[in-house]
């Protein structure tokens, strides 16, 4: 029968260890368990032989670690006989059995955090789903640490078989994935990717099992499954072992059998045929109760989950080009610096969600918006809102976006919702809805509600719950028809009250065409939210709209103790008082004073054309920190405090150059910078790059791990006269010389610069380097040197 | 877990009797507030047994290590414990975030204050550990750990199969052998019936000339 059949129908029982029981039989310290597929197959079958003669419904295969990485070669031959050995001995049982296609982590991390890629670590899973489909009735992901891994495994499995994906993690006693996803992120994101039962596996004992399971089925409206092992591992006289008996641990399953949703138990590390035959005793009878739907709207990043319907949430809208002179710019160079501050400033200023918009008809937007969101996932931990009228950018960047994020935006044209569902379906996530179509935006409630209606409609015959709509009644700007406002709020209320789905809003909109737009805009935010509004896409940056989000909150009786109300209401206070005290541009930077150094250089502004500053103050203050560095008066955090507060006054004047008409800004000197490949310490390269840009010099930083090849690339396109490498290990020194040789030879016209903690004068020299930089001036020095 | 501020101004360049100003001193200490939010400590250790094979071949746990200084590290061990400890992917995170968002000296800051941090929770790990040992008559020697001396940094792919470090707390290896989140720690620790006699590391350095070397003015 078929496993989805069976499913529901009665609780199942996976079986226990497969490692524990290899170990017992002889299995030697670090020798992989897969290879006893071939080595002593009769063994691995025997074992689950035993699990069926427990009364066991569904074996694991002996192909957990079974991937190219850990094995080398001969994936599909293992998997092939891993599934074959399980299938033999449930076809054998004499009650109807299962065979799990069993994958675990890779062991390795990934990009952008570690150094296995997305499509790397798709393409290992795929290797085993292909070599194990066959045999199988389903495919089982286990003891996984990471959301994101799970997701290139998921994807593997549903792209490249039909068969049902069970998925279980491994949580911490905090109720934490290794990767920090709290319970309630990994139901989400695992629930938008379509995934078929949803457990917990190996960790904590099935005790310290519980509590994560109840906490999962609050959130789950998938079926629950959960295999502990037999307590924590213990070591004894050098051996691993799991102390709770057969029965305790029958026990303690029954009671994680019983929670609502939970369809099937079983075991992990520890848990021996003995094990599973008191559960199956114990929890067979244990009758299963069919799943509640959990309607709640949510979306998430890596880390964690925002609700929308409570009380509303600020969407952040800064990192959008439209009207936006500098982010151009950002985008256009590739200034990734500059958006990382616009994510983490509006983080800062309390947005929950941030909105990623990169369409620049100059760029290449499909890969633009992937690099982007993959990039700021890296440094922030807010939800993204993905924000693309291009099918092929969404598409690229709902595969690798980390979590289940906000898709902006599908409308009630036939095409878009023909592109767009599709796409939700299959990667998950919560999508605005428009209320416009063909005929464009009514002018009327009723019209706008008729298009959420058939959105709506569409959406539920594509499988997508009314809980992943989210509604936009479009605001339209006030100037132009007096009752727009008014059409918005009555379509906001009836989308809210009648068909009760969830709401967002671009707020801004409405004041086009008026002056002092921010006032309009505050008191329409505050009007929207009282008519439902769950979401408002607004500047976080902007008091004004901050005031009211948190006055509203405050009223309405959505901020405990007006914690918020309170917080919000003495930052204010008290950070101009820090700034108002009259401090020049000059000293600010020397004593490292960022707030200061800003407000310096836009009072400047007034009175003195933008080059003339740099030169006569800053160049000046930076040169000061510089000497007192070099002489030992001053410390490393001081003059990255300086160089910090420096580089936030350049800010201020580079818009002062934007709003210039096209200020000819000097030629820079282009210095090109990289950890070298196999490294992955960038604190020093950072560092350097700071430093660097604040003297003036135009700095590509090719980031960490950099191979040889890609330095080369980069030199010569860019005709840089300069290239700085950064080491930290003695190992990765190598990888230095490499990249010299490479540049020495096809690039001579180039010099090198290097530093690292275990470089010297000496090592630099031999690995033939043109300057060895003791330390993070020493850099400065030399390339104003060079380029004098 | 105690957050040593004198060993992170260590590695912010601060010699010995060097003050930081009171500028500094905020700093670290609203980084170090931020990094304690971030901070999800998770540590391992099991023993191994022990055997030696020749003057620089170790067996430990059934994987032949080869290391004359390891070997001569364990010479008065008789047990073996393989240890391994990380503050997690938070602090890498963290450092990332004020990097990115133009806060050098806080991804200065806290990038010292998490290397601090890891050798402060290793040492209390180990105290721990001593205590417990001591009442079995055992001694513990001090950690060493893969990349030390003439023990090359790829032994850490053997101490990986032989210590569940990557399951267990979340520590995976880089194909250069470096470990992430890199605030971690992995090393063998010896256990003896005689009390060490182990003088801190910095003296017993034959690099005299390193930044970092303790009790240098």
């Amino acid at each position: 029968m078929d496993f989805k059949a069976v499913l529901g129908k009665k609780m199942l029982l996976f079986d226990g260890a497969m490692g524990t029981q290899l170990q017992a039989k002889g299995l030697a310290a670090g020798e992989l368990p897969e290879t006893w597929n071939r080595k002593a197959p009769e063994t691995v079958y025997e074992i689950h032989k035993s699990y069926a003669q427990a009364g066991c419904d569904i074996l694991k295969t002996n192909t957990f670690g079974a991937n190219a990485l850990k094995l080398g070669g001969d994936v599909a031959q293992l998997v092939q006989s891993g599934v074959s050995l399980a299938r033999r001995a449930a076809d054998e049982a004499d009650h109807e059995m299962f065979v799990a296609l069993d994958m675990g982590p890779t062991g390795k991390l990934l990009a952008p955090y570690g150094d296995l890629a997305f499509e790397n670590a798709y393409d290992l899973y795929r290797e085993q789903v292909l070599a194990g489909r066959d045999g199988a009735d389903l495919i089982l992901i286990e003891t996984m640490g990471d959301l994101y891994e799970i997701k290139t495994a998921v994807l593997a499995a549903k792209e490249n078989s039909d068969l049902p994906v069970a998925v279980s993690m491994i949580f911490d006693e905090k109720g934490k994935l290794l990767t920090g996803s709290d319970v309630q992120t990994a139901v989400v994101t695992l629930e938008g990717l379509g995934v078929d039962l949803i457990g917990l596996n190996c960790g904590l004992g099935p005790d310290g099992m519980r509590p994560l399971a109840q906490e999962m089925a609050r959130y789950s409206s998938t079926p629950l499954f959960c295999n502990p092992n037999a307590g924590l591992p213990e070591c004894v006289d050098g051996v691993t072992s799991y102390r709770v008996s057969p029965t305790d641990f029958a026990d303690a399953l029954r009671h994680i059998a019983e929670i609502d949703g939970v369809w099937a138990v079983g075991g992990c590390c520890g848990t021996t045929p003995a094990h599973l035959k008191k559960a199956v005793e114990i929890c067979k009878a244990v009758s299963i109760s069919p799943i509640k739907e959990k309607n709640f709207t949510a979306v998430t990043s890596y880390a964690k989950t925002v609700t929308l319907g409570e009380k509303p949430i600020i969407i952040g809208e800064r990192i959008n080009p439209t009207g936006k002179k500098r982010l151009k710019e950002a985008l256009l160079t590739g200034d990734t610096g500059y958006i990382f501050s616009e994510a983490v400033s509006q983080a800062q200023s309390g947005a929950h969600v941030l909105d990623v918009n990169v369409g620049l008809p100059e760029l290449d937007e499909p890969a633009v918006l992937a690099e982007t969101v993959s990039a700021l996932q890296g440094i922030t931990d807010l939800p993204l809102q993905i924000d693309t009228s291009s099918g092929e950018a969404m598409a690229r960047t709902l595969r690798i976006y980390n979590g289940k994020p906000l898709i902006n935006s599908v409308n009630g044209k036939r095409e878009s919702m023909e592109t767009v569902f599709p796409l939700a379906k299959k990667y998950g996530g919560a999508v605005v809805c428009l209320t416009l179509d063909e005929d464009g935006i009514p002018d009327t409630a009723e019209g706008r509600i008729r298009i959420a209606e058939k959105i709506l409609q569409t959406a539920q015959s594509y499988g997508i719950a009314k809980k992943n709509l989210v509604f936009d009644p479009l605001a339209m700007t006030v100037s132009t028809g007096a009752d727009n406002a008014n059409v918005t709020l009555r379509t906001l209320r009836h989308l809210r009250e009648v068909l009760d789905v969830q709401t967002v809003l671009g707020v801004s909109n409405v004041s086009f065409g008026l002056p002092k737009r921010a006032h309009i805009n505050a008191a329409f935010f505050t009007l929207a939210m009282e008519n439902g509004l769950s979401a408002g896409i607004i500047n976080p940056k902007s008091d004004e709209m901050m005031n009211a989000y948190y006055a509203f909150c405050a009223l309405k009786g959505l901020d405990n103790n007006f914690e918020a109300y309170i917080a919000n209401a003495t930052d204010a206070a008290t950070a101009p008082a820090a700034i108002s005290a009259e401090t020049d541009l000059r000293t600010a930077v020397c004593k490292g004073l960022k707030e200061a150094a800003k407000q310096g250089a836009q009072k400047l502004l007034e009175t003195m054309p933008p080059l003339e500053i740099i030169q006569t103050q800053l160049i000046p203050a930076l040169d000061e920190v510089g000497k007192g560095f070099e002489a030992g008066t001053i410390f490393l955090p001081q003059l990255l405090m300086s160089a910090d507060a420096a580089k936030a006054a350049f800010e201020v004047l580079k818009s002062g150059f934007a709003d210039q008409t096209q200020t000819t800004e000097a030629e820079k000197h282009k210095i090109v910078i990289a950890t070298v490949q196999g490294d992955i310490h960038d604190i020093g390269k950072n560092i350097v790059k700071v430093l660097l840009e604040n003297y003036g010099f135009e700095v590509i930083d090719l980031g960490k791990d950099v191979p040889p090849g890609r330095v080369l690339e980069v030199a010569q396109r860019e005709q840089v006269r300069l290239v700085g490498l950064s080491a930290l290990m003695t190992t990765t020194v190598e990888s230095m010389a490499r990249t010299i040789a490479l540049l020495h030879r096809e690039y001579p016209a180039c010099k090198i610069m290097v530093g690292g903690a275990v470089l010297t004068q000496d090592y630099a020299d031999r690995i033939g380097a043109d300057f060895y930089s003791k330390d993070a001036m020493g850099s400065v020095r030399y390339a104003e040197k060079l380029f004098s | 877990m105690e957050i040593c501020q004198s060993e992170a101004l260590r590695y912010l360049g601060y010699r010995a009797n060097r003050q930081p100003d009171a500028q500094t001193l905020a700093l670290l200490q609203e980084t170090q507030v931020q990094l304690e939010a971030v901070l999800a400590p998770k540590s391992i250790y099991k023993e191994a047994t022990l055997r030696r094979l020749s003057e620089d071949k170790t067996e430990i746990g059934g994987i032949v290590f080869q290391s004359r200084k390891l070997q001569t590290h364990l010479r008065d061990a008789d047990r073996i414990l393989l240890f391994a400890a990380t503050l997690g992917a938070g602090a890498d995170r963290l450092i990332r975030r004020f990097a990115a968002a133009g806060e050098t000296a806080k991804a200065a800051a806290a990038q010292a204050l998490g290397a601090a941090a890891i050798e402060g929770y290793c040492d209390e790990l180990c105290a721990e550990i001593a205590e417990r040992e001591e009442k079995n008559g055992y001694y513990l020697r001090p950690r060493f750990s893969p990349g030390y001396g003439d023990l090359p940094l790829e032994a850490q792919r053997d101490f990986f199969k032989l210590l569940d470090v990557t399951k267990r707390i979340g520590v995976a290896l880089t194909d250069q052998c470096m470990m992430l989140p890199t605030k971690s720690v992995t090393a063998f620790i010896g256990l003896a019936e005689t009390p060490s006699c182990a003088t801190p590391r910095c003296e017993t350095c034959p690099d005299s000339a390193c930044a970092y070397r303790k009790g240098e003015t």
